[in-house]
């Protein structure tokens, strides 16, 4: 009995103890995206897009509020918005960070975020994005099926809704790491707000943490297969004067650096594609198959070295071709001041195979 | 003749004190009408007392019958008039010959254990029938029954039931002496028995099973365990029990190895989702929302938007009507006690949600409780497991996910630190003797 009776007084004290912890989720103002732009009177300008829950969920009728706070600092802002709400701001899910385009052309993108990196309820898992015209406008942006607040820009950045080839998802941890890293070059993908939808259809590449590299929204999907072996990429050939769109159905990408001695170094890529066709002006089935494989291989290739050439003449690398280099050198921290070297020089070879696996319609 | 222990008895009017005469020399009988069967005393006594001629020539016709003893001069009467003898008074010396009336050996359905396809019957409530029936089923010179006498005014007939050539020695040796140290005036159920023998006082996870079938007594027989069979009750206790004993029907063993397979595996996870889900939905949604998708947390906060208590209020609500309901079904009789779950089920259902009392998804997880816990097969240990969800559903009162993590830990360190007759309780299958000729006793 006694025991029992020291037992019960402890797990009373714990209970006195655990008290800040303790808070419903209804008590909470889940933030879904947090937009960062350039003040009038302070440096940032804070938006959060705070979401209403409601037992009713209808498509077009996802409910949310948007705060804009500007301070000095990050911090500062979101402790200042608390005031202005009647719930506490809950960050577990803050998707997205949505940084202003004009802030993005005028501010470095590392220490200014550090917040994000710091603090401890922001899941590394969020997504990172530009925002066009600025954040605050992404941020109040509704979709018209939207179903719950974010939910419109969740669904495409985690791929669970559409799949498309011209969106490169970053997430907050892949960023910090990519900054942090020596080698590989950060790069963020642009949201730009419509009045009812969004598109998102290329990216920005970074050198270090300043912005660089505008690309297209062809070079995004380029870039997509080259970094990432993203298979869902469209191609359009001319086949004996007509059009024919391929889109890919298996992709695989990798390189080699090679670093011969006395000679130029070469980064041989080797890819591997299953196409289909998609879209013909033409019957296709009783031309060459080989033919067809060959046309897209060759387009392929050109796409891809272009984009290299061009990542190689802006100095910048976001596939990643340092860290390769530096992962499969020995000669400790020399390496990245060798590759900073050899990088400008580098050759770009590329063999392609590609296998036309069918015509989509039957003969 | 004691008189006085005879003059005491007669104060119950079910006593007989009889003299039958049959012209030639007088015999007295003394019995108790509810305990004896009249058939018996007819054939045994009353029939050839009206052949014989000499008082010697009864005696020898006594002294014949089956089950029929005589007595010492001076010894008391009582008990075995108690326990269904007739005491036969043949000028001054007495015999007493068993006629016992049959209590309730009628076989009985399966009702707490059933199977669908397996044996159906139960054991019964008269203790040699079951024996009968144990013997029949497992037909081996090597089975040994051991009368023992539980409870100082019960007196309740109980064997000690097991293989001699396989349980172990020691483990008899053992349930043996605490047999005979069981100190209680009334032994009436095997679950008591459990209670007695077991040296602790805060018990909790059961570590015998109790059983009703026929089917599952003889598999253990062979497996090397022991039965504690009671007379009055239809339960047989069977021992060393260990947590996977308790997690297995006897339907897996006649079941498909794919089918049994994948029905145990349904078993712990309906295990772990009794035990944890109140304290997880607690932890989830005051402390650690952000496990989920946003798209559930959002819908979750929208369903809990009208309810203005803490998550753990609502839990304790819920928690309430569904065990308060379980319990009424439990002990009204059958006809009420549908009528008490129909109401219960509309209350829970519905109106608790609209009233604005709990959320949605608490009711979702209130069955989902309720009905996990009925996929345990042995009720002792779905009830023992019943009580786990509050220590559990009070630790993320106070700590989230991490006490839900530490409880489980700390019930599974528990369960580990068991003992059932020397068996460590987390024992597992490997090396046991594979009697129903299934796969998993396999020596590896």
């Amino acid at each position: 009995m006694h025991r029992a009776a020291k037992t019960l007084a402890i797990l009373g004290m714990a209970l006195a103890f655990a008290g800040c912890g303790f808070k419903d989720l209804d008590k909470r103002f889940f933030v879904i995206a947090v937009g960062i732009d350039e003040g009038k009177t302070a440096p940032y300008k804070v938006s959060l897009k705070l979401a209403i829950p409601s037992p009713k969920t209808e498509p077009g009728e996802a409910k949310f509020q948007v705060i804009t706070q500007e301070a000095e600092t990050i911090a500062e802002a979101v402790r200042l918005a608390k005031s202005k709400v009647d719930k506490e701001f809950d960050f577990g899910h803050a998707q997205l960070i949505v940084i202003g385009k004009a802030f993005s052309d005028d501010h470095e993108l590392g220490h200014s975020l550090d917040w994000f990196f710091r603090r401890r309820d922001i899941q590394m898992i969020s997504y990172m994005g530009i925002g066009v015209p600025d954040a605050e406008a992404v941020i109040k942006t509704k979709p018209l099926s939207e179903r719950l607040p974010g939910n419109g820009l969740i669904l495409p950045f985690s791929k669970e809704g559409t799949e498309s080839p011209y969106l490169v998802p970053v997430h907050l941890f892949d960023y910090y790491r990519m900054w942090k890293y020596k080698g590989k070059d950060p790069f963020l993908p642009v949201i730009k707000s419509e009045p009812e939808t969004f598109i998102i259809e290329n990216v920005v590449i970074l050198k270090g943490t300043k912005k660089k590299l505008e690309l297209s929204p062809d070079e995004t999907s380029i870039f997509n297969q080259l970094a990432r072996s993203y298979p869902r990429f469209a191609m359009k050939a001319q086949v004996q004067n007509k059009w024919v769109t391929f889109t890919g159905t298996r992709l695989k990408v990798s390189y080699k650096i090679l670093t011969p001695a006395g000679g130029t170094p070469e980064v041989r890529f080797r890819v591997s594609a299953e196409v289909e066709s998609e879209d013909a002006q033409r019957p296709l089935f009783d031309l060459s198959w080989t033919q067809l494989e060959r046309l897209v291989a060759a387009e392929m290739k050109d796409q891809m070295l272009a984009l290299l050439r061009k990542f190689q003449q802006n100095g910048v690398d976001p596939i990643g071709l340092g860290l390769h280099y530096r992962a499969t050198r020995h000669q400790g921290d020399a390496e990245y001041g060798k590759w900073q070297e050899i990088y400008p020089e580098v050759r770009f070879s590329m063999h392609v195979q590609v296998r036309f696996k069918g015509t989509g319609v039957i003969k | 003749m004691d008189q006085k222990a005879v003059e005491y008895l007669q104060r119950s009017h079910d006593f007989r004190k009889e003299t039958l005469d049959n012209g030639r020399f007088k015999i007295e009988l003394l019995y108790f009408t509810t305990l004896c069967k009249p058939d018996i005393i007819q054939k045994e006594i009353a029939h050839p007392f009206l052949l014989t001629d000499t008082p010697e020539a009864f005696e020898t016709v006594l002294s014949s019958a089956l089950f029929c003893k005589s007595m010492e001069e001076d010894a008391d009467p009582t008990e075995s008039l108690l326990e269904g003898f007739v005491v036969i008074v043949l000028n001054g010396k007495r015999f007493k010959l068993r006629a016992p009336k049959p209590g309730n050996d009628k076989i009985g359905e399966a009702v707490i254990e059933t199977t669908l396809q397996g044996p159906q019957s139960a054991l019964s409530e008269d203790i040699d029938t079951n024996l009968m029936i144990l013997r029949r089923r497992y037909p081996s010179a090597d089975l040994v029954a051991e009368s023992f006498k539980l409870g100082k005014v019960s007196q309740t007939q109980s064997y000690l039931v097991y293989d001699r050539s396989k349980a172990v020695p020691q483990v008899i040796d053992d349930i043996r002496g605490k047999l005979q140290r069981i100190d209680a005036d009334v032994v009436a159920s095997a679950g008591q028995v459990e209670a007695l023998i077991t040296g602790t006082k805060y018990r909790w996870i059961p570590i015998m099973t109790i059983s009703e079938r026929p089917d599952r007594a003889i598999f253990n027989l062979a497996q090397g365990k022991f039965l504690i069979v009671l007379d009055g009750t239809p339960f047989v206790l069977i021992a060393p029990a260990v947590f996977f004993d308790f997690v297995s029907a006897m339907d897996d063993v006649y079941q498909s190895f794919v089918v049994t397979r994948s029905l145990v595996m349904l078993r712990y996870l309906g295990i772990f989702v009794t035990m944890t889900l109140p304290a997880l939905y607690v932890a989830v949604v005051s402390y650690n929302p952000e496990i989920f998708r946003v798209q559930f947390a959002l819908s979750l906060a929208g369903s809990r938007a009208a309810v203005p208590y803490p998550s753990f209020v609502e839990v304790f609500i819920m928690l309430f009507l569904i065990e308060a309901l379980l319990e009424a079904s439990l002990r009204l009789p059958r006809y009420i006690g549908s009528t008490a779950t129909t109401v219960g089920g509309l209350i829970l259902g519905q109106a608790a949600q609209q009233a604005g009392l709990v959320s949605s998804v608490m009711i979702i997880v209130t069955s989902a409780v309720a009905i996990s816990n009925f996929l345990i097969p042995i009720t002792a240990m779905s009830f023992a497991l019943r009580i786990a969800k509050y220590p559990l559903i009070v630790l993320a009162i106070m700590f989230g996910l991490t006490g839900v993590v530490c409880g489980m830990f700390a019930v599974t360190l528990y369960a580990c630190s068991l003992k059932s007759f020397g068996v460590p309780y987390f024992r597992m299958f490997i090396g046991e003797p594979a009697v129903s000729g299934y796969k998993e006793g396999d020596p590896y």
